[in-house]
C-alpha cells in the first residue's frame, strides 16, 4: 500500500487533500515528524496563506531541515499553491528566503484584476512533455486562486497556465510544484495528482 | 446533525418543524406545506394542464405506434388508475407501466395492479429483485436508517428512469412530489422535475445506494447494481426528464382514488392504523412495521399525513383531526407484522430493541367510544369496496410462482 | 474560436469566469430563500453539495442565513462528509480566525464575510494575514438601480451602522481598501425569484459606484441565464451565483451554461464533461 504524507504545519487544508489521495486508492498519513518526512516516499506540502507565517512554522517543528535533506537525496516532494511557490527564492509576500530549488522570486500579479481566481487551461504541448497528459485533453481546466506567482524557471520543465507569466506546474526529478488545487479541480485534479505519482514518480 | 429548534406546529394543519423533511412558517405561522396547497384552489389550472399538453406534445406519438412515449411508474393503490386514465386518455400518450415489487404486495395491490392493465390496455414491466439481496437490504436499511422501506424506495426511484435510459424512451411521469405536496418545497408555478438530488435528499434520507456497499455488512456492490441512479450524462444524451403532474393538476388523491373507483372499478380496502383506505393499500408492511417505526423516529405516523390533506382540502376540521390522531396512532400492527419478521428472520424482541433506542413512545391515546358522531362519519365516508389489506395472512410474494404447500397438494 | 479566446484573455482576465451554485442553509438544513424573508425547505447539505458537484459547478458557495453571528458547529461536520473536491466558499456569521480555521480544516478555501467588512475591517487584516487576501469576499447586499444603488436598509439597521456607511462613495472606498479579492453583490429583494434581478436596470448598464469598485465582481440574486450571460459580457465580472433554480430542475446549471451563447458569452465560461 503506498502511502503518500502530508504535511500538516499549521496553514493549509489537509481534509480536502487526503480525500483525494484515498480517491486515487492510495494511503494518507498526516504528518509533520522530520523523521517521518524524511524517510517517507513522497511527501506533499499543502498551503493555503502567507508565506512568511508558512515558513516560520516550517522552521518551528523541524520540517524546513527534513524538506532540505529530503530534496538533496533527490526524493519526491510535491508543493501544492503556496507550499509550490515556497520552493522559489525570493517571497516578496513576506520579504523573506524560500528554499531557492526554483529560480526566480515569488511576486505579486501586476496587473488587473491582480488575482488569479478561477478555471485555466494549461499548455497542453508542455504537459504532454513532461509526460502527464495522459487522460487530459487541451480544454481541461484546473482550479487556481492565487495572488502571487512563481517566477520562470526555464531549467525545469514547466507547463504554463493561459496567461504565458503564469507557470502552472514544474517538474524535476524531485520537485513537483503545483500552483493550482488538484484536490479543488474535481476530476482533473485527480487525474494530474494520479499522472504525478504514476508517470512521473513512477509508483 | 440538525440545529434543535423549539417545536412548532402549523397553525392550520398538524405538521410540526419536526418533520423530517424540514418545515417553515410564514408570519402568520402557516406552514409552507398549506401556503402551496392554497395554490390548488388559487392558480389557474386549466392554463397549466395547457402547459402540460405542451410539454408533453414534443414526444408524443401516434397512439398505435409500438413506441412507448413515457415511463409511467405505477402501484397498486386506486390513485395510479387515475394517473394512468390521465396520460393515456387525456394526454393521448403511449406510456410503458413499470413497477418495481416492493415483495410485500397485499391481495388487493395486485388485483389492482391488474385491473390497471386490463381496464387500460398497457403493457406492465414489472421488476422483482432477488430474495437473498432484498433481505439483506432490508436488514442494513433497519440496522441504518431504521427503515425497512429503504430498498424498495431506492428501486421505485431508479427503475423507471434506468428503464427510460435502456429503451431511450425521453418522459418519466410522476404522480406528485412528496416533499411539495406535504412540506411546500416549490411552488407549482415553478414546475420542478425529478432529480437525482431530490431523490438522495428526501425519498433515500440521505443515504444512496453506493453509500450501502461496506465489508462489514456484506453488502457488496451486486447487491445496488439495480439501484442506482444513471450517470447525468445518460440522461442528457437520451433528452430524459421526469414531470410531475402535480404540477398540472390540482393533486387531490382521495378525489381521485374515489373516481377510479367510480368510473374504473378498482378496489379500495380497510387498512390498520389510518382511516384511508385508499393510501398505500398495496402493500402489506407499510401500515404495520414501517408505521411503527415512523412513529418512534419522528413522532407521527401516516394517518397524519392523510389528515393534514383532509384539514387542507376542508374536510375536517383541526379539532376532529387531534382525536383521530391520538386514536389512530395507539392502535396494533395487525397480523402483518408477524408474517414480516419471519420472513426477515427476526424476533419480537429484537424489533422490540430497535424500538427502544428509537425516541418517540406512544403514550396513551382515546378509544373509538370517544370519538364524535362526526368524526366516525368522516371515516365511514371512505369508501370500502375490496377485501382488507391485511385480508391475507401470508405474503403473496408476486412471481416468484406456487407456495410450496400448494405444490405438494398439486403433486 | 481558441485564438479569440487567448486574445480576449490576456487583455482581461486570465481564467474563466464562474458559475456558482448557491446553497442557502439555515439552522443546518438547505432552504431555498426568497428575498431572504421566506423560506422553503430543500433537503439536506451535503446532498446539495455532491449534486453541485456532479453538475460540475465551478464553485461552491454555501451561505448561511441562520443570521447567528456564529459558525453552526453542523456545518463543517457536513461538508467533511460530503467529501467533494470542487471549490467551495462560505459565508455566514464569520468572525474570527477561530472561525476561519475550522471551516479551512473542514474543506472551504474561501470566505465570505458581510458584517465584518463593516464593523470590523481589521479583523479583516487579520483573517488576510492568515489566509491570503485572494481567499476574502466582501458581501454587499443591495437595492436600488444606478445612481440609487445603495446598501439594503435591512442590513444596515440590523447591524447598527452608521448613516454614512451607506454612503455609495463610501461603501466603495471601503471596498477598495479592504484586503479581498472579490465582492459578492447580492440583489437582496430579488434573491429567490428566477429572471428578475433589477440591480442596474433593464440594460444591465448602470452600474452606480460599483464601476469605482476595484474588485472582480459576483453578482447573485434573481439572475436568469439571460441576465447572467448579459453579466458575464462585462469586464468587472469574475463569476454569477445561481441559487434556488439548483433545487428545481435536474442539471439546471448544465442548462445555465447552455443559455451563455444567446448572450454571445459562452467563450466565458467553461464547459466541462457530465460523467
Amino acid at each position: 500500500m503506498t502511502v503518500i504524507h502530508l504535511i500538516d504545519y499549521g496553514t493549509g487544508n489537509i481534509g480536502s487533500v487526503v480525500s483525494l489521495i484515498e480517491s486515487l486508492g492510495l494511503f494518507a498519513s498526516v504528518s509533520g515528524s522530520p523523521s517521518e518526512i524524511i524517510n517517507a516516499k513522497v511527501v506533499i506540502l499543502p498551503g493555503v496563506g502567507a508565506a512568511g507565517v508558512a515558513l516560520s512554522n516550517l522552521r518551528l517543528h523541524g520540517v524546513y531541515d527534513a524538506l532540505c535533506k529530503r530534496y538533496e537525496e533527490m526524493r519526491p516532494i510535491v508543493g501544492i499553491c503556496l507550499g509550490a511557490q515556497l520552493f522559489g527564492e525570493y517571497l516578496h509576500e513576506s520579504s523573506c528566503q524560500g528554499f531557492g530549488w526554483l529560480k526566480g522570486g515569488v511576486a505579486p500579479l501586476s496587473d488587473y484584476p491582480f488575482y488569479n481566481n478561477g478555471w485555466c487551461r494549461l499548455d497542453y504541448d508542455a504537459l504532454k512533455n513532461a509526460s502527464l497528459a495522459r487522460a487530459l485533453t487541451p480544454s481541461s481546466t484546473f482550479f487556481f486562486n492565487h495572488k502571487y506567482v512563481m517566477g520562470l524557471d526555464t531549467r525545469k520543465k514547466v507547463a504554463v497556465a493561459q496567461r504565458p507569466e503564469i507557470p502552472a506546474i514544474y517538474l524535476d526529478e524531485a520537485l513537483c510544484a503545483i500552483q493550482f488545487h488538484p484536490e479543488k479541480s474535481q476530476h482533473n485534479g485527480r487525474i494530474i495528482l494520479r499522472n504525478v505519482f504514476e508517470d512521473h514518480y513512477g509508483l | 446533525m440538525i440545529s434543535i429548534q423549539p417545536k412548532r406546529e402549523c397553525r392550520q394543519c398538524l405538521y410540526t418543524n419536526r418533520h423530517p423533511f424540514g418545515l417553515h412558517f410564514d408570519e402568520t405561522g402557516l406552514c409552507t406545506g398549506c401556503i402551496t396547497h392554497a395554490e390548488k384552489t388559487s392558480l389557474n389550472w386549466d392554463y397549466r394542464f395547457r402547459l402540460l399538453e405542451k410539454k408533453t406534445a414534443r414526444i408524443r406519438r401516434n397512439k398505435h405506434s409500438p413506441y412507448y412515449d413515457c415511463v409511467l411508474p405505477v402501484r397498486g393503490t386506486p390513485e395510479y388508475f387515475f394517473v394512468v386514465d390521465v396520460v393515456k386518455n387525456r394526454l393521448g400518450m403511449n406510456p410503458l407501466i413499470v413497477s418495481y415489487n416492493s415483495q410485500f404486495n397485499s391481495g388487493i395491490g395486485i388485483k389492482n395492479l391488474d385491473r390497471i392493465r386490463d381496464v387500460f390496455d398497457v403493457d406492465i414491466l414489472i421488476y422483482t429483485s432477488n430474495p437473498v439481496t432484498y433481505r439483506k437490504l432490508v436488514r442494513e436499511s433497519l440496522i441504518r436508517m431504521n427503515s425497512i422501506r429503504w430498498p424498495y424506495i431506492a428501486g421505485e426511484t431508479s427503475f423507471p428512469v434506468y428503464t427510460a435510459v435502456e429503451r431511450d424512451i425521453p418522459m418519466v411521469i410522476w404522480p406528485y412530489h412528496q416533499p411539495t405536496e406535504q412540506v411546500g418545497m416549490h411552488s407549482y408555478e415553478e414546475e420542478p422535475e425529478m432529480s437525482r438530488r431530490s431523490r438522495a435528499s428526501f425519498d433515500l434520507m440521505g443515504l444512496e445506494p453506493e453509500e450501502m456497499i461496506s465489508s462489514e455488512t456484506t453488502i457488496n456492490e451486486s447487491d445496488v447494481y439495480d439501484l442506482r441512479y444513471p450517470a447525468h450524462y445518460m440522461l442528457k444524451r437520451h433528452r430524459i426528464t421526469g414531470i410531475y403532474l402535480s404540477n398540472y393538476l390540482p393533486w387531490d388523491p382521495r378525489r381521485f382514488s374515489e373516481e377510479s373507483i367510480e368510473r374504473f372499478g378498482a378496489l379500495s380496502g380497510m387498512n390498520s392504523r389510518t382511516f384511508d383506505t385508499y393510501d398505500r393499500i398495496d402493500d402489506m408492511t407499510y401500515m404495520t412495521i414501517h408505521d411503527l417505526l415512523k412513529y418512534a423516529k419522528h413522532g407521527y405516523s401516516r394517518v397524519t399525513d392523510n389528515l393534514c390533506r383532509e384539514i387542507r382540502f376542508g374536510r375536517i376540521t383541526k379539532d376532529d383531526a387531534r382525536d383521530l390522531q391520538s386514536f389512530y396512532q395507539a392502535q396494533a400492527a395487525g397480523p402483518g407484522l408477524d408474517v414480516f419478521l419471519d420472513w426477515l428472520g427476526m424476533t419480537n424482541e429484537a424489533l422490540d430493541w430497535f424500538f427502544k433506542r428509537l425516541p418517540y413512545q406512544c403514550n396513551g391515546a382515546i378509544g373509538a367510544s370517544e370519538l364524535s358522531v362526526a368524526q366516525h362519519s368522516f371515516v365511514n365516508s371512505f369508501v370500502r369496496n375490496g377485501p382488507d389489506v391485511m385480508a391475507n395472512d401470508h405474503f403473496i410474494l408476486y412471481g416468484k410462482g406456487l407456495d410450496c404447500n400448494e405444490v405438494i397438494n398439486i403433486i | 474560436m481558441e485564438e479569440l479566446y487567448f486574445a480576449m484573455c490576456s487583455k482581461i482576465i486570465m481564467a474563466y469566469k464562474r458559475l456558482v451554485g448557491v446553497i442557502p442553509v439555515k439552522d443546518g438544513r438547505v432552504v431555498k430563500s426568497y428575498g431572504y424573508k421566506f423560506c422553503r425547505p430543500a433537503g439536506d447539505v451535503v446532498s446539495a453539495l455532491r449534486n453541485l458537484e456532479r453538475w460540475n459547478a465551478d464553485e461552491i458557495l454555501l451561505l448561511d442565513i441562520s443570521r447567528q453571528a456564529r459558525i453552526d458547529p453542523a456545518i463543517p461536520m457536513l461538508i467533511k462528509k460530503s467529501g467533494i473536491a470542487t471549490p467551495l466558499t462560505y459565508g455566514g456569521g464569520i468572525r474570527c480566525t477561530n472561525d476561519v480555521n475550522t471551516l479551512l480544516a473542514a474543506g472551504c478555501e474561501r470566505f465570505v464575510l458581510e458584517t465584518i467588512a463593516f464593523n470590523a475591517p481589521e479583523k479583516v487584516k487579520e483573517l488576510a494575514d492568515l489566509v491570503g487576501a485572494q481567499a476574502l469576499i466582501a458581501s454587499l447586499p443591495l437595492t436600488g438601480f444606478g445612481a440609487s444603488l445603495a446598501l439594503e436598509q435591512y442590513y444596515a439597521k440590523r447591524f447598527g451602522l452608521a448613516h454614512e456607511v451607506l454612503d455609495p462613495s463610501l461603501i466603495c472606498r471601503r471596498m477598495n481598501e479592504l484586503p479581498v479579492s472579490e465582492v459578492l453583490v447580492i440583489a437582496f429583494n430579488r434573491e429567490g425569484y428566477s429572471g428578475s434581478f433589477n440591480l442596474l436596470g433593464n440594460d444591465l448598464c448602470e452600474k452606480g459606484f460599483l464601476s469605482d469598485i476595484n474588485k472582480g465582481i459576483i453578482w447573485f440574486g434573481g439572475l436568469s441565464g439571460n441576465i447572467a450571460g448579459r453579466l458575464l459580457n462585462d469586464p468587472q465580472t469574475t463569476a454569477v451565483a445561481f441559487g434556488n433554480s439548483n433545487n428545481e430542475k435536474e442539471l439546471a446549471l448544465t442548462a445555465i451554461r447552455g443559455e451563455f451563447s444567446r448572450t454571445g458569452s459562452a467563450h466565458h465560461v467553461r464547459r466541462p464533461l457530465l460523467r
